[in-house]
């Protein structure tokens, strides 16, 4: 099978609108500065272009390398912020250990009996890349350090070129027969702990991009549900051919809506200067098509029914219901996890992206930055207007790639039938209103019903970290989140602000990488005791290991 | 034949609540609103203007149109009759739920338009509640899905034979509980939600329409009627075996059931008192074990 | 599987259930009440009517007892007991509601996943009996680890019982009635024995914590704390 026009197909789009955006994006810039940008933007598309074009594995771990650095670049862009140096380094951490993996995985793959472990040195390499976890690490960091089109292309783009590796290099093998237990298993643990993990870390996250980076950790996780369930199943179709075609057209909806989410961040980010959304608010009366553009994109990854994201999930549950009806007991397993994970994960996403578009765009602006927000020009609004019409277009791209496949399209063709009924009923009822309340009954004239609290002001609406607190309390043994309440000083008839801080730190960069990382950097610390500037030890190093050497020598 | 009774339903959605409050009345020796209440209220409210608040935008606007849309959508994919050979062979139960979901994510992004803090409390409930409930009703389709071995909504809900339910009872009671923890929740009752509470801090549907009037309101409170009619039908469904009955009488079955379902729970509502919101998340993690226990029960014996 | 006795067997499941997630004491008493009711009715459900006909008279005086002492008779003493000592919740367990919640749910599954692999005799009656008496006991060994009022591990050690009985009655048809006579006499002077040891405990610790037995050295005799405890 071949993959590359589908993975060729978000770079360019994605690329393009990036590209639009960011002609305004960058246009308060130091002139100096915007070559730098361009330079590493479209090096970056090249490479990625390179990696799929790559006639070999030589030229694909080139483009690759290429693509990490590049890439790295456009991270590194506001430099002059120390979060965004650390960020940066995150980053070129991940991406040469995945090279490194990768060129490990390249040569075993050349032998015959080595497949499980080039597949497994493969899906840690490319995962460093696409993010599954514990190696999403650089994801959050990354995101909201680089520029808003850089991320919206390395999120809906580059990610998901993990997933082409991993098609173009394992799929051959890795659905026949001996190797499809490990391999699938593999894939489906790691997307499913991805999904959850990643849309229950997303939820609590105060600042936009981050939380969209997390969130990306969910989706690429959805995809490797879905790739899971097709290696497992493959035998018994058509669970293989409706779970591989529902992560594809997963990747391609994921590409469209988050790189269109991505670019609104950038524009709320470039009209107030800040993505806290505590601090923001009531952007849909300031940026109405920057707003409602984000909120159609939102409920198109959120993956209900009128849109896309819809179809893509439609048909990975469709995988596992026809996995649960086998007899083979790994199958019905394997269905009921990705029906209970996948049915909790789109709960939360839901959850998560009403909590992006109510405490960003809607209610009152909590801050003057907010509230003094204009529309930004209109080619940053267009240009995700034009992922967004992409996206829609994906309705019957679906339904084409399902056909591709080989499955019947009637599942697919009555979802969007009655998607669009949903739209035009809802058309007719609106219509209905206004012909029961005349245009001038509906007009705005009072404020907000405040249950007889006098003068509510913003700051006393529900934030978005209020929104998300109950559910980031009952699932805190997993989030771990830090709370800290800054007490008022002074005198209490004088007293000072106060206020009650909560942040949610990855935990895998906490709890798993920083004492591994420590570990080996004491452990390096022992190798001190070697290096003590005495001749003689140096002397005697280096007789004991040319005796080693020969005896090793003698031995075999 | 099926769009028949989906109109049916559609006219006997609001006499759900009617029966519940009745039932509720009856059991608190009160004379109570009577069975036809909520006819009159939508029809008060229809005639009624629309207040915006000055900060809501589009969404507001928009919101219970498009949510009561939604649900309307999913009540018209129900198969009423039951019956697999229908034009809605080929949909999918997950439409079905989705199309639910889409209607709850746009009164919860109404309530945040109005940036009121009760109502985004409220929002703020409802999805965590709603985020509890997705696996419990995936879990028993997937129960379904293995007990029918069909995929289809209809085939879901029409597949098993007599003798396999009866084989099945006990997983299938189990399912049929934690189904109704999920009817509960989902409609906003006792003892998830007190839709009779008075005070905005112990409110969840209500305190999302605070600001809702006129039509909007009347979209509203008919959806949450008529989404109860769909999930009751959906629990009555879950219940029944394939009965060699002709669809007509099987749809009149199911619909007069529903009203049965509407009693049921005006009982749960008088014996027992909404619980703590912090206690509810339990109750929801519960009748997910159960909906896992009905399965292995299913598998394993 | 389709008799009453499934049905009884899974309600059994179920109040393990909710008796790991309840922290009020009236309602874990009522909970284990119907557990006895439960098992009361077992041996009569478990009864293969069309072939044996009517049940000797033994069985319906098992099931009588059975049903009037744990359904009735302990569940009272220990309503009394909570009255009198006026506690009503089990305020701090040691493993949180929701974790044993979900330990007892687990344990549900070990059991079902073992008593599918036991394979004991078939003169079994009912196949879900084995699992259930499994969960059944390991809620109630759970519960006397996991609580600290001495009510609550009283309750636990009856919902362990229950689990004993279910097993006897699943297995031992015949015999395991008469033996369940003497273990129900058992049962009865345990818990009447429990019942004054809660007032005694009460009394010289103004609590119910059985953590606080642990101050039973000398010095705190002869300084008895007086720890409040709602």
């Amino acid at each position: 099978m071949n993959f590359d026009i589908l993975f060729l197909l978000p770079i360019v789009a994605v690329g393009l609108a990036a590209a639009i955006h960011a002609t305004a994006y960058l246009h308060g810039e130091a002139l100096l500065h915007r070559p730098r940008f361009w330079g590493f933007f479209l090096a970056t598309l090249v490479a990625m272009a390179g990696v799929v074009l790559a006639p070999g594995k030589i030229a694909f771990l080139l483009a690759w390398e290429a693509m990490g650095l590049a890439s790295a670049g456009l991270v590194a862009f506001e430099n002059e912020e120390k979060a965004v140096r650390k960020a940066t380094w995150i980053y070129l951490l991940a991406c040469h250990a995945g090279a490194c993996l990768l060129m490990l995985a390249g040569v075993l793959l050349g032998r015959p009996d080595a497949f499980l472990a080039a597949f497994f040195c493969g899906i840690v390499g490319f995962g460093l890349k696409i993010g599954f976890p514990p190696f999403h690490v650089w994801l959050p960091e990354a995101h909201p350090a680089a520029p808003a089109p850089a991320s919206a292309v390395m999120s809906g783009a580059m990610i998901p070129l993990g997933f082409y590796g991993l098609l173009r290099f394992f799929w051959p093998q890795c659905h026949l027969a001996p190797y499809a237990t490990p391999c699938g298993w593999t894939l489906l643990v790691l997307g499913l702990v991805g999904a959850l993990g990643g849309i229950l870390f997303a939820l609590p996250q105060a600042n936009l991009k981050r939380l969209l980076a997390f969130s990306s950790v969910e989706n690429m996780g959805v995809i490797a549900i879905g790739l899971g369930l097709a290696v497992l199943g493959w035998d018994a179709q058509p669970i293989g051919a409706l779970a591989l075609a529902g992560a594809l057209a997963h990747v391609l909806n994921h590409a469209l809506l988050k790189g269109g989410l991505f670019l609104a961040a950038g524009s709320v980010l470039r009209q107030t200067g800040t993505l806290d959304q505590d601090l923001l608010g009531g952007l849909m009366k300031r940026m109405p098509q920057t707003g409602t553009l984000f909120t159609l994109n939102a409920l198109g990854l959120a993956g209900l029914p009128p849109f896309n994201g819809f179809l893509g999930e439609l048909l990975i549950y469709s995988a596992a219901f026809a996995a649960v009806r086998t007899s083979s007991s790994a199958l019905i397993t394997a269905g009921f996890l990705v029906l209970a994970f996948l049915a909790l994960t789109g709960g939360f996403a839901a959850a998560a992206y009403c909590k992006a578009i109510g405490a960003t765009f809607l209610g009152e602006p909590r801050s003057q930055a907010a509230a003094e927000a204009v529309e930004t020009p209109r080619r940053m609004w267009l240009a995700q207007l034009l992922l967004f019409v992409l996206s829609l277009a994906m309705v019957p791209g679906t339904i084409y790639l399902a056909r591709l496949f080989g499955l019947g399209t009637d599942l697919l063709i009555a979802a969007a039938v009655f998607g669009g009924a949903t739209a035009a009923l809802a058309a007719a009822l609106i219509a209905l209103r206004r012909f029961l309340c005349p245009r001038g009954a509906v007009k705005p004239a009072c404020p907000t019903w405040d249950c007889g609290y006098a003068e509510p002001t913003a700051r006393m609406a529900y934030t978005g970290t209020a929104f998300t607190q109950p559910l980031a309390d009952l699932f805190n043994p997993i989030l771990h989140a830090r709370r800290h309440l800054i007490p008022f000083r002074g005198h209490p008839a004088t007293p000072t602000d106060a206020a009650l801080v909560g942040e949610t730190d990855d935990r895998a960069l906490a709890g798993f990488w920083r004492p591994i990382f420590t570990f080996f950097a004491r452990l390096f610390q022992q190798v001190h005791l070697l290096q003590n500037g005495s001749l003689h030890l140096y002397i005697l190093l280096i007789i004991l290991a040319v005796m080693a050497l020969l005896i090793a020598a003698f031995v075999s | 034949m099926n769009f028949l009774f989906f109109i049916l339903a559609v006219v006997l959605a609001p006499l759900l609540p009617g029966i519940v409050n009745q039932t509720k009345a009856f059991f608190a020796g009160r004379r109570g609103p009577g069975f036809f209440r909520l006819y009159f209220d939508l029809w008060k409210l229809l005639r009624k203007s629309c207040p915006r608040s000055t900060t809501s935008t589009w969404l507001f606007d928009l919101a219970p149109a498009i949510s009561l849309a939604a649900t309307l959508v999913a009540g018209m994919i129900f198969p009423w009759t039951l019956d697999t050979a229908t034009t809605l062979s080929g949909i999918s139960a997950v439409l079905f739920f989705y199309l639910l979901g889409t209607g709850r994510f746009f009164t919860v992004l109404g309530a945040l338009d109005t940036g009121s803090a009760f109502e985004g409390m409220g929002a703020s409930r409802e999805v965590q509640f709603s985020a509890l409930v997705e696996p419990i009703v995936f879990v028993i389709l997937g129960f379904l899905v293995l007990a029918t071995g069909q995929t289809s909504l209809a085939g879901l809900l029409a597949g098993y034979d007599a003798g396999a339910w009866a084989h099945h009872s006990i997983s299938l009671v189990l399912a049929v509980l934690a189904f109704f923890a999920v009817l509960l929740s989902e409609c906003c009752r006792v003892p998830f939600d007190d839709p009779e509470t008075h005070l905005e801090l112990t409110m969840i549907h209500e305190a999302m329409i605070l600001d809702n009037a006129g039509p909007d309101l009347a979209f509203i409170l008919y959806g949450a009627a008529f989404k109860m009619m769909l999930l009751a039908a959906f629990l009555v469904a879950l219940l029944l075996p394939a009965l060699p009955l002709a669809a007509p009488a099987k749809a009149a079955l199911l619909l007069a059931s529903t009203l049965g379902v509407a009693v049921l729970v005006g009982i749960v509502e008088s014996v027992i008192a909404r619980m703590r919101f912090l206690k509810t998340p339990q109750v929801l993690s519960g009748a997910l074990m159960v909906a896992i226990l009905a399965t292995l029960l299913f598998v394993l014996f | 599987m389709t008799s009453l006795a499934e049905i009884l067997l899974a309600l059994f499941l179920l109040t393990n259930l909710i008796l790991a997630g309840t922290g009020r004491l009236p309602q874990a008493i009522r909970l284990v009440a119907a557990q006895g009711w439960l098992v009361g009715l077992l041996p009569l459900v478990l009864w293969s009517w069309p072939t044996a006909g009517t049940p000797p008279l033994r069985v319906w005086l098992v099931a009588l007892v059975n049903a009037l002492v744990k359904g009735v008779l302990l569940p009272s003493l220990l309503a009394y007991a909570v009255r009198k000592v006026q506690a009503k919740r089990e305020l701090e367990p040691l493993v949180s509601f929701r974790l044993s919640q979900i330990i007892v749910f687990a344990l549900c599954v070990a059991s079902f996943v073992f008593g599918k692999c036991l394979h004991i005799a078939e003169a079994i009656a009912s196949e879900l009996a084995i699992p259930v008496a499994f969960a059944t006991m390991g809620t109630g060994l759970f519960l006397i680890c996991s609580r600290r009022k001495a009510i609550t591990q009283v309750l636990g050690f009856l919902v362990f019982e229950n689990g004993i009985t279910v097993f006897g009655s699943g297995i031992l048809m015949e015999y395991g009635l008469v033996v369940e006579l003497g273990i129900l006499l058992d049962v009865f002077v345990l818990v009447f024995v429990l019942g004054i040891a809660i007032f005694q405990i009460n009394r010289t610790f103004s609590s119910l914590d059985t953590d606080r037995l642990n101050q039973l050295g000398d010095v705190h005799l002869l300084h008895p704390h007086h720890h409040r405890h709602a």
